[in-house]
Parts: C-alpha cells; structure tokens; sequence
C-alpha cells in the first residue's frame, strides 16, 4: 500500500527523506502542471510556474513563510499555491496589456487588436489531433467555466475543495461545470466531433 | 438549487446513490438528455493525454528541496529574461564592502607593480636573434650530407623567448667579487696549513708573542 500524501511530506519534514518527496512530486505533477497549462495556455509559463508552485511547497513546508499547518489534504493546499502562482502571472501580465498605446485611441487598444476568442480561419486547420481540438475549445471558455473544469478534470479536486479554493459556493462551482461541460457539447456538435445519438435542446 | 446539478456530481462520482440518478433520469426527459451531453463531454475529456513538466524542471525542484534553496535563486534560473521581474540589488554591511575593496585594491597594485617589473627587466630590443647554422657543423659531426641548410627564417628566435643577460653595473661588480675571492679562497685550499704571519700580504707583528722588554719600552713611550 502505497503512503498517504501526509506520510510522504512527514518523512520529507521529519527525516529529510528526498525519496518520499519526489514521489510526491511525481503523484502530483499531472494534476498541477495540467491545471497551470490550462489557466495560462503557454508550456513555457507553465513550465515556470510549476517550478514557482513547489519552491513556494518546499519554503512553507520548511516554515520559512509558516503557512503549512499539516492539516486538511494536501493536494488541496499545494493547489492553492499553484492557483495563486497562475493568478499573479495572469494579473501581471494584464497588467502589462492594461498599458495603452499611448496614441489616444481609448475605446479599442492595441493588445485587443492582436487576438480574440474566435477561432482563426487557419486554425481549424492545425487541429492534427482530437488532442489540439478539445484544447482550442477549452481556451474558448469563460474563464470561471474553464477553471473549474481544469480543476475538476485535471487536478482531481471534489466540488467542495474547488468551492473553498475559488471561494465560491458548491453549488456555483456545479453550476460553472455544467455550463462548461454543455459548451463543449455544443462545440463538439459545432464541429460533427460528437458521437451521442441524444442531443439536447 | 438547480434540479440538474446534482447530476453533475452524479457524473463525477461524488454521488453514490445510483438509486437516485436512476430516478431523476427516469422522472424527466430533459434531464435524461442532459446527463447524455455532459457524458459524452466528460468522455472526450477524460481520453485526454495527461500533460507533464519537463525533467529539467523536476530536477530543479528536487535539488532545492535537497539543499533547501531559496525561491528566487531557482526561480530565476529556469525563466525567460522577458518573464523576469527586476531583482532589487541586496543591501551589504561595511565590512563586506570594505573587505571587497581591499581585496580589489591588492589585486590591482600586484597586478600594476607586476607589469612595472616586467617592463624594466624585459629588453627593450624586440628584434629577433637569428641563430646561423653552419651545415659544415652537421657534416663533421657525421650527419648525413643530405639534410638540407637550415633555413634561417625557420630557427630564428624571437628576442622575447631568448634569455636575457643582467648587464647591470652592480651585477657585475658583485660578479667580479665573486671571481676573485673565489681565486683565493682556491689558490689558499690546497697549501698547506701555515701560520698567519707567514701568509703573503701580512705583517709579522701581528702574530701573537711575548711582551719583552723592547715592548714594554714600546708601550710607555705610546702613553
């Protein structure tokens, strides 16, 4: 039987075992570098803020910043710190997009000319793989939408955790997931990728 | 709360009455319909391949939770100069920066008091030494007559790798002390051993000997 997360940071804290935390690392690194490379859309960042999520693990497990209690689950509190890396690499960088032209054109800026949300004509045409397909419909969800679903999905949390992570309530975090869930549908009719003989009004 | 949700929390398993899900499905048509979307989405959703980070970047994560590395000096590392944000440079004590600055301005009086040696001592002549070859040498000494002259071109020596003589006035002073006490002290090792009276340029009055009266006499008329 293989040790709980609490065994292998304990062995890590108690005994400095490396072993036990790089199995955790490894348990874990699907489930948080899938949500960071969903919520940022760049294998590079995420690269990064993967690598920023467990130097900030180790420093709080260390007590250096003292927010590691060794209560509770502790996926939920490594995600927490990987949702707060990718929010402050998110606000950051709209912040450097809330920068303006300077040319005093301020109904429409010059970051909102680069890109939309819909789908390039010459984009259809790289989706090799179902793979690059259903990703190109994730990114074109609502925010709220997309990251309770990458959370659900990717990072295995139940409603209730996701519900305390993005404080909301459970049955908002139900409601973005359905709605996330049905607008994949409707993508995936959109495209005739769908398989179900049901459709739905 | 919306009628519909608990479905979802049927789809991922967070509910465990199937009795229930049974129910809902066979009381409403829509429902039933919508539980069929919502499972046809999660079903393209979970054939997704599980994406990893690089090894490079575990690699990092291990050796700082080895060595208990601080954040930013990792961090920095891995990411892109265009990601990074400015490092506000850190603050050292005086003596710190005292010691650097003591240990700079060694270096730098060595290094300049270095460079004034070589220049006094190196030559100022900077124009090769030739070294001639007579081939007549090489035949004599019983090479073989067909090796060639040597080209000059081809042995000479630049000035710079050629030793250099001290031709300073006080080395050679100090040189020609050394010639001749070392003349003496040859000319005197293999004699035999004699009185010091006798040895040449000595006078004889300096050897020891009895007070008689002629010195006695000597003495008081010094006085």
């Amino acid at each position: 039987m293989s040790p709980s997360d609490e065994q292998l940071v304990e062995r890590y804290l108690e005994a400095n075992d490396q072993l036990a935390f790089r199995t955790l690392v490894e348990r874990h690194q699907e489930r948080i570098f899938g949500y960071l490379l969903g919520m940022v859309r760049n294998r590079d960042i995420a690269n990064d803020l993967f690598q920023e999520t467990f130097l900030r693990i180790i420093a709080a497990m260390q007590n250096r910043r003292g927010s590691y209690t060794r209560q509770g689950r502790w996926l939920g509190w490594a995600m927490r710190i990987a949702r707060n890396a990718a929010l402050d690499h998110l606000r950051s960088r709209k912040k450097w997009q809330d920068v303006g032209s300077g040319d005093g054109d301020d109904e429409v800026s010059f970051w909102d000319r680069l890109s939309d949300d819909a789908p390039h004509a010459d984009e259809t045409l790289h989706w090799d793989t179902e793979g690059d397909w259903l990703e190109t419909c994730i990114n074109r969800l609502p925010p709220e939408q997309r990251e309770v679903l990458l959370l659900r999905q990717e990072s295995d949390l139940t409603f209730r955790e996701i519900a305390e992570l993005t404080d909301c309530s459970i049955n908002t975090a139900l409601g973005r997931m359905r709605y996330a869930l049905l607008n994949l549908r409707r993508m995936m009719v959109k495209s005739n990728r769908y398989t179900a003989s049901t459709d739905i009004a | 709360m919306n009628h519909r949700l608990p479905l979802i929390e049927h789809l991922y398993g967070e509910r465990s009455d199937a009795a229930d899900l049974q129910q809902r499905l066979d009381a409403d048509a829509e429902a039933r319909a919508e539980y069929a979307a919502l499972s046809e989405a999660k079903f393209r959703l979970d054939l997704r391949k599980p994406a990893r980070p690089d090894a490079a970047v575990l690699d990092q994560i291990m050796q700082a939770a080895a060595f208990g590395e601080t954040p930013a000096a990792t961090h920095t590392s891995l990411r892109s100069r265009s990601q990074r944000t400015p490092v506000a440079p850190q603050r050292r004590s005086l003596r710190k920066r005292m010691a650097v600055l003591v240990g700079t301005l060694t270096v730098v009086i060595a290094a300049v008091g270095l460079s004034v040696d070589r220049t006094t001592t190196a030559p100022s002549d900077t124009t090769a030494v030739t070294m001639k070859v007579n081939p007549e040498l090489f035949q004599q000494a019983g090479a073989p007559s067909a090796v060639a002259p040597v080209d000059q071109a081809a042995t000479a020596i630049p000035a710079t790798s050629a030793l250099a003589w001290d031709d300073t006035e006080d080395v050679i002073d100090l040189h020609h002390r050394l010639k001749q006490l070392d003349q003496r002290t040859q000319s005197l090792w293999d004699t035999p051993a004699m009185p010091l009276e006798m040895l040449p340029g000595t006078r004889a009055t300096t050897a020891p000997r009895p007070m008689g009266q002629t010195g006695i006499q000597q003495v008081r008329q010094q006085r």
